[in-house]
């Protein structure tokens, strides 16, 4: 760590009139503070500020300093959003986490994670060592010759399916931006992971209403049953009627360097019978982008069948 | 069932692991490590951590703590940190810094630069088995290869080409970390009488005598305390490298010296089980 | 920094670096070594405590963020006796080398009073390498009976 100073402003126009980083729940800064990958001189422990509440009036809003724990178990949330929060980390770390935080969280590259390593993402141009390194957990999707590491954010699988937006306030003003834009494609700038302005805060997460997302899961599949990132995972949300498939949202995790929505795999449903030969049918086009690595070509099929799985468990639902 | 005797100071945090041990003056050490598998450190800048806030010493091959290579009857000779510049290992413990804080002492160690000269890494076995070198002779003097024949059989060769079936395959094992739940760490404390050492071991004798050898004291002059490990499963049968750094820095330093192995430590820096084929 | 922490029902006063986490105030400042550094990276849940009767992980709080009550396994019993769920974990031999317990012991009180459906998923994120984890759910199993009973 590298030594810096600590304020805790009590409301929201004082913290954007300090420039420096943002606290909640630390589960990702203080860890990576203590690494020295992120080594901020000045540190907001922004946990007083009024941005709590959990309102499923009309959709699903959300105060970006709301704990991972409390919106899992809030009546009221979609299936696919309480399932992804409570297949995430731990408990203990769903009590730290605050949802604003959990979006933004860093990779888990072990080479990110690691200053004695190459990596472009934490050092522009210093090369990425997974590419021809140990890469088994790296994305399929979203890759580039800069950067192949994945997004490790379970609720921003499920939020993308369910067309999020983001409240966002600065000293400049508010702005809503669309969660699956908000985040980019590492390209030639891995170091620039989302369209976060400086000074910037998510105040809100804003889910559009969806009465059929009552029918939606999140399937995690992974090396161990619990307490573990995803090697990919697959939230889905299906409006079936008579059998038929209406409509549906599906987006995959742990297999890209953003959350991914496969808009191709919704179209392929629509209007088909909510049979497996059907989801098995879709699903075929989900990994058409895909760009196997060394360690990890087992994810083009998982993610198919990880994609079947899901629209199979939700069907049920 | 009989319950455990030290199941209700362990279930109230009573029962005291190596570093849970804290004393009036004691500082607080970090080791520092390398970033190649193999090769020679060229040079080590250590003026930043020199003068960083708290720092009361730091150690390295070009300015070692006094330690010797530990030598026991059980076990031969232990290796024992920053006695040269030589790096067999990523992850080999090359410096140690040591402050007035935990995190003082952390801080400061991450400023350490490191230059070497980077020579192949190795990590084939069986790649590396075409320049492998015999096993030295045994300390008795017996030699290092002999065969061990049941009653009746003359030879190993004979005995095989006579049986009706015989299977050959290759078996390999992975290099396991032990993984204990325990980082490796030590508390070391000088008085009159000599070293007093806490630090999660699987023999106190045994570390004991490592500590004595290292440090050229007389075994009577070193305690090892451990009522408590917080797992071992082999992985602490020898004296680890935090003991030997925390006692020459004690020493040296007259003051009570904590260290603990972080994560990557314990899984980088210090002995694991071998990747085996037979 | 000048803090106040609320430990297992004392006030401290501690004057510490903003980087120093919430484990390290405990066990290197206040000499509160019920909870463990397994990992220090918020992996391995040997550092949990109560912030506010909630279970966290001590390694990645920072201490001068902390508002609310803290408890450690230290505080769990009062007086000579035992806490139920200290009792259970002796009585079902729910530990060997005890390093991981002060974690599973508060997470376990947690457990007990939100009154979890799926206990080894709840009691996941504290790691025993041990393996007593059979034995960590026959203790829970036991404390929440004798909870529900009273």
């Amino acid at each position: 760590m590298r030594p810096f100073d600590l304020t805790a402003p009590s409301t929201v126009e004082a913290a954007l009139a300090e420039p420096g980083t943002f606290l909640a729940g630390g589960t990702t800064l203080v860890d990576l503070m203590k690494l020295n990958v992120l080594t901020p001189q000045h540190v907001l422990d922004i946990n007083a500020l009024p941005l709590r509440g959990i309102d499923t009036a009309d959709g699903l809003r959300i105060g970006a300093l709301e704990r991972m724990s409390d919106i899992a178990r809030h009546p009221g949330v979609y299936p696919v959003i309480s399932e992804a929060l409570l297949l995430s980390a731990s408990q203990q770390l769903r009590n730290m986490a605050s949802i604003g935080g959990n979006l933004l969280q860093r990779t888990r590259c072990g080479y990110f994670r690691d200053i004695a390593m190459p990596c472009n993402k934490r050092e522009p141009g210093s090369g990425c060592s997974a590419i021809s390194g140990a890469n088994r957990m790296h994305a399929v999707l979203g890759t580039s010759d800069s950067c192949v590491a994945t997004h490790a954010s379970d609720v921003a699988v499920a939020f993308v399916a369910l067309d999020a937006e983001l409240r966002l306030v600065s000293a400049a003003g508010t702005r809503t931006a669309r969660l699956a834009d908000f985040y980019r494609l590492p390209g030639d700038t891995p170091e620039i992971e989302n369209d976060l302005r400086p000074g910037e805060l998510i105040t809100e997460i804003v889910i559009p209403r969806l009465d059929w997302a009552r029918r939606s899961t999140y399937v995690k599949v992974r090396d161990r049953q619990s307490y573990e990132f995803a090697l990919c995972s697959a939230a889905v949300a299906l409006d079936i009627q008579d059998s038929q498939v209406v409509d549906a949202r599906v987006a995959v995790g742990g297999v890209g360097t953003k959350p991914w929505r496969l808009t191709e795999v919704e179209a392929a449903l629509r209007g088909v019978p909510a049979t497996q030969a059907s989801f098995e049918a879709a699903a075929s086009v989900a990994a058409e982008e895909a760009k196997p690595l060394s360690g990890n070509s087992f994810k083009v099929s998982l993610l198919k069948r990880t994609v079947v799985r899901a629209l199979l468990e939700g069907s049920r639902r | 069932m009989t319950s455990r005797l030290d199941g209700p100071v362990k279930v109230t945090g009573r029962a005291k692991y190596g570093a849970d041990n804290n004393f009036p003056g004691m500082v607080y050490g970090y080791v520092v490590v390398s970033t190649i598998a193999n090769g020679e450190i060229e040079a080590m800048d250590v003026t930043v951590a020199k003068s960083a806030p708290g720092v009361i010493g730091v150690y390295s091959p070009f300015d070692p703590l006094d330690l010797r290579t530990a030598s026991t009857p059980i076990f031969g000779e232990t290796w024992v940190p920053l006695q040269d510049k030589e790096v067999a290992y990523y992850g080999q413990p090359i410096g140690f810094v040591v402050a007035e804080t935990f995190e003082q002492a952390r801080d400061a160690a991450m400023t350490v630069e490191v230059s070497y000269h980077r020579r192949p890494a190795r990590t084939s076995l069986e790649d590396g088995l075409s320049s492998a070198e015999d096993a030295p002779p045994g300390r008795d003097g017996g030699p290092s290869d002999f065969s061990v024949l049941a009653s009746g059989v003359e030879s190993i060769e004979d005995a095989l080409e006579a049986s009706p079936v015989v299977v050959e395959a290759t078996y390999r094992t992975a290099p396991q970390n032990h993984a204990a739940m325990e980082p490796h760490s030590a508390v070391a404390v000088w008085d009159s009488d000599g070293l007093t050492m806490y630090s999660g071991n699987q023999g106190a004798n045994i570390q004991a005598m490592e500590l004595a050898s290292a440090l050229d004291v007389d075994l009577s002059s070193v305690r090892s305390i451990n009522p408590f490990v917080g797992g071992a499963f082999g992985g602490k049968g020898r004296t680890a490298n935090p003991a030997f750094l925390a006692a020459a820095a004690s020493k040296t330093l007259d003051r009570p010296v904590k260290v603990v192995l972080s994560p990557r430590q314990c899984r980088r820096s210090r002995s694991v089980r071998m990747r085996t084929a037979r | 920094m000048d803090i106040s922490l609320q430990i297992n029902g004392h006030t401290e006063q501690l004057d510490v670096d903003a980087g120093v986490t919430l484990l390290d105030a405990l066990r290197e400042r206040l000499g509160i070594t019920g909870p463990k550094k397994g990992c220090d990276r918020g992996q391995c849940g040997a550092c949990t405590v109560h912030v506010e009767g909630r279970p966290v992980l001590s390694c990645l709080t920072l201490a001068a963020t902390v508002r609310g009550p803290v408890t450690t396994v230290d505080g769990l019993s009062t007086g000579d006796g035992l806490h139920p769920v200290q009792q259970a974990f002796v009585d079902q031999d729910a530990l060997q080398c005890g390093f991981c317990t002060s974690g599973q012991i508060m997470s376990a009180v947690a457990a007990i009073e939100q009154d979890v459906d799926d206990v080894r998923e709840f009691m996941s994120g504290n790691i025993c390498r041990c393996a007593a984890y059979p034995n960590i759910v026959a203790a829970v199993d036991q404390a929440r009976r004798a909870d529900a009973s009273l």
